[in-house]
């Protein structure tokens, strides 16, 4: 009886010793990154940095590395605001080593396993091997989830993070906001990191969503184009629903079409795309059928909307507009920008994998002279709550 | 033979083999079947499955030949005492390095996305004194805590790999029917690796009660086993496509991570899969480490084999440590597979049975 005692008091006691862990870190050491930029460091900072270095050639600084946290000890009960944030940058060599500097300036370990946004400047995405490294590390490490969003900053990703835009908690709960109301509007697309890797594959193709810069907010539009890992160009945020449509991503937003001069915006509920492949005389044809429904919400005053022939006639030029519009974007993936960024190389190798293995090696020549075709068919099920 | 001293069910065989074969395969073997196959994948784990089916059923035609009897008494029948004694030897060092290099896996995974600053040595060391706590039991006791087990690690497994199936891109399953037969002829055997862990029946089955309903249970449990990697691989493929499965060291892992559930109010799965993986790779490590020492103790007719699972924990753990890496790790554990695992799952049963039969020894049976 005395043994049984004596060994369970001797394990609950030793418990408290051997529940020493390597891995402890005191949620106050941690500091939250909910949000990343990488940019290129500037002229001047180069410049000035080289001077003081001891083998300026290798160890010149690539990346501008901006961190943005929230303040531990900002007030809970005032719901974040102002000052509720901040940001922190250094200069290094890899996205790694920025880790190490920022950790001499600040008191805790810095922590990405709850990061919501990765943003890239432009300028950084300008060259093919930085483009790979940073691939790569996004990847490599384990801390990073996949789900993090990504985005293209027209100008410097920096700028973006120091904002502190009125009516918001912060910046990145502010911009993946706007980046997940893709039901509100059809102009902003998310990409997440995983869907970033995945697409990228070996030729380096992505479509990422654009951020432009504005003194004390940011606006989410368009589409930023990467081709064999570096930054093409950019679609505008009309053409970016272009794109949706035939990527079949759309899930709102709206088309406007001009009814007897008078406006009308179409609001997209749902909608679909089909992908059919035919072998013509001049060589492929690639027929988009983009089926799609949803409401009227707004006409003029006394518009009686209810007949048949009207409701036709409406469907018929929104049709006409969206067929008008996917290809011109089309027209300039094929000529200007000579990227497939509508997955019809995708559909082609699962569907059609016999076509595929003889046009793979050269798809993306296949591809600018391909005859790609777009129908629409505009279902209106809706007109609003009057006749 | 002290075979009335414990009895498992045919039942709980089968359990034990789930559990067994289920354990560090099961995070390469998308990568796996995808660099073999491509989208044609899973075609090979059926295939795959198949086979391991026939030769588990050898294995199990030759322990109803010789009842009461394993296959280091058996094989001595059929080849002589040297012989079987190599046999036995291969066995035991084959088991010892597979449970050695899983241990390293486990520890490395481990070491990956939980205990980052932990030594990998403490991991091992702690995870190996659990092992032998069970092992120490007898085969009664290791089945009726897998039985208690199972249900603990499915059932959440289920749950975390459906948690991500609502975001799927099922066309990355496509195009089917691409693969060559030589293709198909020359993966097949390196998907069969990734079920072993069923030869441990060379020891178990003398000590089934239920001899008679073996050979259907053994059946429908490679069949779950197979439906198991086959739902895995399938939904890794369908959410990395073929290219990017094909460029991740534990695809599985990496593919819980990317879980986003819809309402977001539970984030980063990794963290609860990992404690069920625990689960995993302990049940499949007990099972060969218990082997190894259960074989030993037969071939040098020792009636405990307890004094040799603790002689075993310094070896299986310097084995476990030698590897410098990762890259090394796995190399090592392909050799392994390929030059002894052959040996182990197709030849020496097939040519055991091929004797027997030639030889006309062994128990006339009809099952």
């Amino acid at each position: 009886m005395f043994k049984k005692k004596f060994f369970l008091i001797f394990f609950i006691i030793s418990l408290f010793f051997i529940s020493g862990c390597w891995d402890m870190i005191d949620i106050e050491r941690r500091l939250f990154v909910v949000g990343v930029g990488i940019d290129k460091p500037s002229q001047e900072e180069i410049e000035r940095q080289r001077k003081v270095l001891e083998e300026p050639e290798n160890f010149t600084p690539r990346y501008l590395i901006t961190y943005l946290s929230p303040v531990p000890s900002a007030k809970i009960e005032a719901g974040g605001g102002e000052g509720s944030y901040f940001t922190k940058s250094t200069t290094a060599i890899t996205l790694d080593a920025g880790v190490r500097q920022i950790s001499t300036r600040i008191d805790k370990r810095l922590f990405f396993g709850h990061s919501k946004l990765v943003l890239f400047g432009e300028d950084i995405l300008k060259d093919k091997n930085i483009v790979l490294e940073m691939i790569d590390y996004l990847q490599r490490n384990q801390d990073y989830n996949w789900h993090i969003l990504v985005g293209v900053v027209e100008g410097k990703a920096q700028d973006v993070l120091n904002i502190e835009p009125k009516g918001a908690k912060g910046i990145v709960p502010y911009i993946t906001g706007i980046m997940e109301s893709r039901q509100e509007t059809s102009r902003v697309a998310d990409v997440t990191l995983k869907q970033f890797i995945v697409n990228l594959g070996h030729e380096g193709i992505v479509a990422l969503p654009r951020l432009v810069v504005a003194p004390d907010e940011v606006k989410v539009e368009g589409v930023a184009i990467i081709k064999d890992f570096k930054l093409l160009g950019y679609l505008s945020g009309l053409e970016g629903r272009s794109l949706m449509f035939l990527k079949g991503t759309i899930e709102g937003g709206s088309v406007v079409i001009k009814y007897l001069n008078e406006f009308i915006p179409f609001a997209i509920v749902q909608a679909d795309v089909k992908k059919k492949l035919k072998v013509t005389d001049e060589g492929l044809q690639l027929t988009y059928s983009i089926e799609t429904e949803g409401q009227l919400n707004e006409g003029i005053y006394n518009r009686d909307f209810s007949s048949i022939e009207n409701i036709r006639t409406i469907e018929k030029l929104i049709e006409e507009e969206i067929v008008r519009d996917c290809n011109r974007v089309i027209k300039r993936l094929q000529k200007e920008f000579k990227v497939d960024i509508i997955y019809g190389d995708k559909y082609i190798n699962h569907f059609h994998p016999k076509i595929w293995n003889e046009i793979k090696d050269n798809y993306l020549e296949v591809f600018e002279d391909m005859d790609i075709r777009v129908e629409a068919d505009v279902k209106i099920r809706r007109t609003g709550i009057v006749k | 033979m002290n075979s009335n001293e414990e009895k498992i069910s045919a039942l709980q065989l089968g359990l034990l083999i789930i559990v067994t074969v289920i354990g560090v395969g099961i995070l390469t073997l998308p990568r796996t079947v995808t660099e073999i196959a491509d989208t044609d994948g899973w075609l090979l784990i059926i295939i795959g499955g198949a086979l391991v089916i026939v030769l588990a059923l050898i294995i199990n035609s030759l322990g109803n030949m010789f009842p009461d009897k394993t296959i280091i008494e058996y094989s001595q029948e059929l080849v002589g005492r040297p012989l079987s004694y190599l046999i036995g030897s291969i066995l035991i060092i084959y088991f010892t390095l597979i449970a050695a290099y899983s241990v390293r896996i486990f520890g490395e995974v481990l070491k990956m996305y939980l205990l980052p600053k932990t030594p990998i040595e403490i991991i091992i060391i702690t995870f190996l004194i659990t092992i032998i706590y069970l092992v120490r039991n007898n085969l009664e006791g290791i089945a009726r805590f897998y039985e208690i087990i199972i249900l603990i690690m499915f059932v959440p497994y289920f749950l975390a790999l459906s948690a991500g199936t609502w975001e799927l891109d099922y066309s990355n399953l496509l195009p089917v029917f691409q693969l060559s037969p030589k293709v198909i002829l020359g993966g097949v055997l390196q998907v069969v690796f990734s079920f072993s862990g069923f030869e441990v029946l060379y020891l178990f089955i003398p000590f089934v009660s239920d001899k008679q309903n073996i050979k259907k249970t053994l059946i429908i449990v490679i069949s779950i086993i197979t439906i198991i990697y086959l739902i895995t691989s399938l939904i890794v493929l369908a959410s990395f496509g073929s290219r990017q499965t094909k460029a991740l060291l534990w695809p599985l892992m990496a593919y819980i991570k990317s879980i986003e559930v819809p309402g977001a109010f539970i984030e980063q799965l990794e963290g609860i899969i990992m404690t069920i993986w625990v689960l995993f790779i302990f049940t499949t490590i007990s099972t060969l480490y218990f082997s190894s020492t259960f074989m030993a103790s037969r071939l040098i007719k020792v009636r405990e084999h307890k004094i040799f699972s603790t002689f075993l924990l310094p070896l299986v753990y310097i084995i476990a440590l030698q590897p410098e890496n990762v890259p090394d790790l796995y190399w090592r554990l392909d050799i392994l597979s390929i030059y002894v695992g052959t040996i182990v799952i197709v030849i020496i049963p097939i040519i055991l049975l091929i004797l027997a039969k030639v030889l006309k020894k062994g128990v006339k049976t009809n099952v």
